[in-house]
């Protein structure tokens, strides 16, 4: 079983990494970022925290974008041109070919995180001749909120067309950035429906805000250890259900 | 085509990305999500719909394997 | 003794519905393949052919009945275990070379890794996809991307081929070529379920016949069972007289000469009068036998003497 995710995730790495939109939204963001890191209008402290803020939004817009693009049409894709008819002819459950599908193209999404992560660490190094724990800490959980986007796109993807995956999980996206700032007060200044609708949609979006650890980063502030954990495990837990949801769709589907 | 649509999201996320934080000015005002009680709340409340999700889904794959066996 | 069957069902049905009509596009199929079987499956466009496939390969669920693969549960993912399948118009994804691909279906089919690369050259060979193995297949012809999927199929060394429609686009000297490889993989003892439109390669390889007709199984048997014999004689005679040869074309509609032989469909009505003829002349009778149907014929007898059903209902 092993062997088989592995050879199918080899394949969704070697069509994502292939694709133009990669390239460019990860070349897009290198621009953007040693532009922030060689053009100084500021002092060092300024200079440092438009890096650092620049660097990490970059990190967070290309991946996010790409691996929503990525996933929302590979399934309807690989359907409509019967790309999977020979692989789920094969002795495998249904569900391992749509999770190698996602980690596949992750680890493409991936790779092309870690080269503006690399970016990223240079551009710090040159202008502070050190490296703080916490630039390691924001990315990976940059990272971890990437995956957790990934995986909602691919929920989606198992109900809706590609165009109607992508739009709905940048919004759905966009709206778990905006849950704790917006809905939770839109929610309190509703009554009735409107307030349990709002109450219900917000239990069910993901908190992308507590993913981001940008402003601890740019303004060197610390982070309890005991937060970081239980983000990580939130993050984790709701990624296995988009994952889980994801396999269970995808599993009763005709195709 | 599709330049336009990445172009919009961009549009669409950029904000949200870089106002989504606190900036100095907000700083003085709210407290930062890993110091905000009623984030750790939400994330643990979630935690807890999908641990009974899980249990539930779990007991039901359960009771079908048995069944079906 | 109960028997081990390559292929199972039992009233196998399935039904699409949507909002307004519903439509049976496989009903009440039964079939029984025995291992080691080659069995041509006959159909008009949307008779029902794929469907069948698919619900043997699981990718839809039957609405009613079921299907054993081996013995084993269709639904379960371990019945693909001996399975080889090639779908109808292959595609796959164009960076990937024949060689790469097979290598990752030769995972996904449990070959064991260091096994898997002397299983995707013998694949690659029986198929005669070694020549190109390592040119992207968006760059193939489809001759050669449908004999990538037939190596595809190959690469697990199952004992059972599923083949849609393999010879679908291919040019004549492809036909044969693909028509040669599922003999030689006869005679190796695989069992093929195969999809086809071409009647005269299926009566050439396959031992039995199904035909589906409107989702429902019309005969299944082999060749000779499902094939009448006709009203019509074919006649061998020798040592005819350009006279007697005029005569005789001027008889039977399908008159040639072959050789010192002159070869002669007749109708039953004239069989006695075309004797005469050629005892008068002297000639001599090499042949009298009557004619069979040619699958193809009896495909067609028995598509149109099928009663008239309607797949398409009103959705309840």
């Amino acid at each position: 079983m092993r062997r088989s995710l592995f050879a199918l995730m080899k394949l969704s790495f070697l069509e994502a990494v292939r694709r133009q939109i990669l390239h460019v939204m990860v070349l897009l963001s290198l621009v953007v970022m040693a532009i922030a890191g060689t053009v100084s209008f500021f002092d060092l402290g300024v200079q440092v925290k438009i890096v650092k803020d620049t660097g990490m939004v970059m990190i967070l817009l290309a991946g996010s974008l790409s691996i929503v693009f990525l996933l929302s049409g590979a399934l309807f894709h690989d359907v409509e041109q019967r790309i999977v008819y020979p692989v789920l002819a094969r002795p495998i459950p249904r569900g391992l070919y749509l999770v190698a599908r996602y980690f596949g193209a992750l680890a493409a999404v991936y790779a092309g995180m870690t080269l503006m992560a690399i970016t990223l660490v240079v551009l710090l190094w040159t202008h502070l001749h050190y490296i703080s724990g916490l630039a390691v800490v924001a990315i990976a959980f940059t990272y971890l909120e990437v995956a957790l986007v990934g995986a909602l796109a691919m929920l989606l993807s198992t109900f809706f067309t590609p165009a109607m995956t992508a739009t709905l999980a940048l919004f759905l996206y966009l709206l778990g950035s905006l849950k704790m700032g917006y809905l939770h007060h839109l929610a309190e200044r509703n009554t009735g429906f409107a307030k349990w609708a709002i109450t219900a949609v917000s239990a069910a979006l993901p908190n992308m805000e507590a993913f981001r650890f940008k402003d601890a980063l740019v303004h060197d502030l610390s982070v309890p250890a005991g937060y970081l954990v239980l983000v990580a495990i939130y993050g984790i837990c709701y990624l296995a259900t988009c994952i889980a949801l994801s396999v269970w769709n995808f599993g009763r589907r005709e195709v | 085509m599709r330049l336009t649509v990445v172009l919009i999201a961009l549009m669409t996320l950029l904000p949200a990305a870089l106002t989504n934080g606190h900036d100095d000015h907000a700083h003085h005002h709210d407290p930062h999500h890993w110091e905000n009680a009623e984030m750790r709340h939400d994330l643990l409340t979630q935690l807890g719909g999908m641990a009974v999700l899980g249990a539930v889904a779990g007991s039901y794959l359960l009771v079908r394997r048995r069944t079906s066996t | 003794m109960h028997t081990l069957y390559a292929i199972r069902t039992e009233q196998l049905t399935k039904v699409y519905v949507s909002r307004k009509q519903s439509h049976t596009a496989v009903r009440d199929l039964n079939l029984h393949i025995a291992d080691g079987e080659t069995v041509g499956f006959l159909g008009a466009n949307g008779a029902g052919k794929t469907t069948t496939i698919k619900m043997l390969l699981h990718f839809i669920a039957p609405t009613r009945g079921q299907a054993w693969l081996y013995g084993i549960p269709c639904h379960e993912p371990r019945a693909r275990q001996k399975v080889g399948y090639m779908p109808e118009q292959p595609y796959f994804a164009r960076y990937l070379t024949p060689r790469e691909l097979l290598s990752a279906h030769a995972a996904l089919a449990g070959v064991s890794a260091r096994e898997a690369k002397h299983r995707v050259e013998i694949a690659l060979e029986l198929a005669r996809a070694d020549t190109f193995a390592h040119r992207p297949i968006g760059k193939l012809s489809k001759g050669m991307t449908q004999r990538v999927a037939l190596a595809q199929a190959l690469v697990g060394d199952p004992q059972l081929l599923i083949l849609d429609e393999p010879a679908s686009g291919l040019d004549p000297v492809s036909r044969v070529e693909m028509r040669n490889v599922l003999q030689v993989l006869k005679e190796q003892g695989k069992t093929i379920f195969l999809s086809s439109h071409h009647l005269g390669e299926v009566e050439l390889i396959c031992d039995r016949v199904a035909i589906i007709h409107q989702g429902q199984l019309l005969a299944f048997g082999t060749p000779e069972e499902l094939t009448q014999q006709t009203d019509r004689y074919v006649l061998v005679a020798e040592s005819v007289t350009p006279d007697s040869e005029r005569a005789l074309r001027s008889l039977c509609s399908n008159t040639r000469r072959d050789g010192a032989q002159v070869v002669a469909v007749v109708d039953a009505a004239q069989v006695y009068e075309v004797v005469n003829l050629l005892r008068l002349a002297n000639a001599r009778l090499v042949r009298l036998v009557q004619q069979r149907e040619t699958l193809e014929e009896a495909f067609l007898r028995i598509v149109q003497s099928a009663p008239i059903s309607t797949p398409v209902e009103k959705a309840a």
